[in-house]
């Protein structure tokens, strides 16, 4: 029953027009940073490197090269795409009660644990089929239109600023790892939607609280505080660009980058770890909470 | 030899200081069209909420089909199809998509033939694949209907079901409950703040007021000819004087719009002729209705 259940959970989000906002508003943010980046990337380029040719030996790269362009673009864009996908999964429970069609569905033999496990993976599935888009238009397409080099990522540590190089062939795998953790960071955000959804009557709520949540931890993640820090650990936003780290390479004595390396795996494993810790939180709560609630809609 | 579907004891329902159901009682035997009556606020749809699942009892015992609700409720729901309130449906779907869906939620695996005859049933082949969003309330109300019946429930509950319908509509709901009942031999629960509505369709009922029962039983139990209630309209100021005077002095009770008689159902052409006979100018003489009388009477309204 969860399997039909989820076939018809999904089959309601993409029948819905608000579901495609998202893959539209990926398709367009995206289109218009590879437009710009062709049309005039290299002198914006020149401009970001003015004043450092004596520090980088980039004789045969392509420094505009697809990787580099889908770096920028998710770096970009993945702070915003929690909206969108809190735009569908704070809708699964709320929108249906403001709609009163829950109290149709509950009315059928199905349990509230079936409901509630269906809708949540239908959330999930709609979660990667958003970054799967994403993948597509940011990656593949960038691969297509700009070709691919070595990747040159810009490090930010307190005020010391550098670059590290990865061989070309050294990146695409670290890609497929890095929309791996992005992953796990949009379905935190869906999980904290969807459970924000199940104590409302309406979808905008948990939409606007989910976007405020996520607000004020960045702020509290981002500011480097005493009391701050010691919280630090155990937000999720502090863990919503994990993917970067995966772009960390080591680096050896001669502080050249070492192939196939990632310089703190304990820390990636220490984002995926709280991640989905805070997927089960949120899940777990949205479940007793609904099992829990009358249904008065 | 009747067979109890569903009984329930001493049923509550608590919301923080409000007791919306308190210590209800009553059973629904095979074959009835069982009234749920009471004026908005009386607690009928929480009581029908609470044999659904959809809310939690605070107090009391609910059996039905001969299982423990809310323990054995994908057993119960299983034989029932509902309209709860209103018939909600997914707006942006078709009724063919609303109907396939529910039917598969309801555990079967329906073919096209199975939807579009059970959409002909009420009237919706032809707008199958309509968007809900276009429908009247009356199509929404047959959709809803055909959805509770797709899976050929034992048990069919109707939450208010003539809410939001033109006449007509109320007149074919009204005939289709008959219906389910006389042809498909279904049990039916039909609740409504309408008095005739349940008058008319009933076989047995229960009366509500405030979260507890006042009455239950057959309507024609309910209704006793013996005790029916005459309103009379008149200009005539000395009319209750004329008739202090008459047999009917002590049946007679003065009312804020005119006078009213309590007599045998059989008795009112002879109080007719008797007013004319003492020249009383007649407006209107009516009989209120059988229910409303009983229902005010019970409810002290």
């Amino acid at each position: 029953m969860v399997f039909t259940l989820i076939q018809i959970e999904l089959y309601k989000i993409f029948r819905k027009p608000r579901t495609y906002i998202g893959f539209v508003a990926i398709a367009v943010i995206v289109g218009l940073i590879q437009l710009a980046l062709k049309a005039d990337g290299q002198t914006w380029l020149k401009l970001m490197f003015s004043g450092m040719d004596d520090m980088f030996a980039i004789q045969d790269g392509n420094v505009l090269n697809g990787y580099f362009v889908c770096f920028l673009v998710l770096n970009t864009l993945l702070i915003q795409v929690p909206l969108l996908v809190a735009l569908v999964t704070g809708d699964m429970v709320a929108g249906e009660a403001n709609l009163g069609t829950l109290r149709l569905l509950l009315t059928k033999p199905i349990s509230r644990s079936e409901v509630m496990l269906a809708k949540f993976s239908a959330g999930l599935i709609y979660t990667f089929v958003l970054l799967f888009w994403m993948a597509i238009l940011a990656l593949f397409l960038s691969m297509a239109m700009f070709g691919t080099s070595d990747l040159l990522v810009n490090k930010s540590y307190a005020i010391i600023q550098f670059y590290v190089d990865a061989e070309g062939d050294d990146v695409f795998w670290r890609y497929i790892v890095a929309f791996g953790f992005a992953y796990a960071a949009l379905a935190t955000v869906a999980a904290l939607s969807f459970m924000l959804s199940v104590f409302a009557e309406n979808s905008i709520g948990p939409i606007v609280t989910t976007m405020s949540i996520i607000l004020v931890c960045t702020i509290i993640s981002t500011m480097d505080l005493p009391l701050f820090t010691k919280v630090n650990p155990f937000l999720f936003t502090s863990y919503m660009t994990s993917w970067k780290g995966m772009f960390n390479m080591a680096v050896d004595e001669n502080g050249a980058a070492i192939r196939g390396s990632v310089y703190s795996i304990n820390a990636l494993m220490q984002a995926m770890g709280v991640l989905v810790g805070h997927i089960v939180l949120f899940f777990g709560v949205a479940l007793y909470a609904f099992k829990k609630k009358d249904i008065l809609s | 030899m009747s067979n109890t579907l569903i009984s329930v004891n001493n049923l509550s329902k608590q919301f923080k200081d409000v007791h919306a159901v308190n210590g209800l009682s009553f059973t629904v035997q095979q074959g009835d069209i069982y009234g749920f009556l009471g004026q908005n606020g009386a607690g009928k749809s929480t009581s029908i909420r609470m044999l659904m699942g959809l809310i939690q009892p605070s107090g009391g015992e609910i059996n039905m089909f001969g299982y423990r609700m809310p323990e054995h409720k994908k057993d119960v729901l299983r034989q029932i199809g509902a309209i709860i309130e209103r018939p909600d449906l997914y707006k942006y779907l078709s009724a063919y998509d609303n109907l396939e869906m529910m039917a598969r939620l309801s555990g079967l695996k329906p073919t096209r033939q199975l939807l579009m005859d059970q959409l002909d049933k009420v009237g919706l082949a032809a707008r199958a694949q309509s968007k809900v969003k276009t429908f009247s309330q009356g199509m929404k109300q047959r959709l809803g209907i055909a959805i509770a019946m797709v899976h050929d429930p034992q048990l069919i509950i109707l939450d208010e079901p003539t809410n939001g319908l033109d006449p007509q509509g109320i007149a074919e709901m009204r005939h289709m409950i008959i219906n389910l009942r006389k042809e498909h031999q279904k049990t039916v629960i039909v609740s409504s703040h309408l008095l005739n509505e349940i008058e008319q369709v009933a076989t047995r009922m229960i009366i509500i007021d405030k979260g507890r029962k006042v009455i239950e039983g057959s309507t024609s139990e309910l209704f006793d000819p013996a005790n029916t209630l005459v309103e009379l309209q008149t200009n005539d100021a000395d009319a209750a004087e004329k008739i202090g005077r008459s047999t009917w002095a002590s049946r007679m009770k003065p009312e804020a719009d005119g006078l009213l008689f309590t007599l045998h159902a059989d008795d009112v052409p002879a109080l007719a002729k008797d007013l004319v006979a003492m020249d009383i100018a007649i407006d209107n003489l009516s009989k209120r209705h059988s229910l409303e009388s009983l229902f005010l009477t019970l409810t002290g309204k």
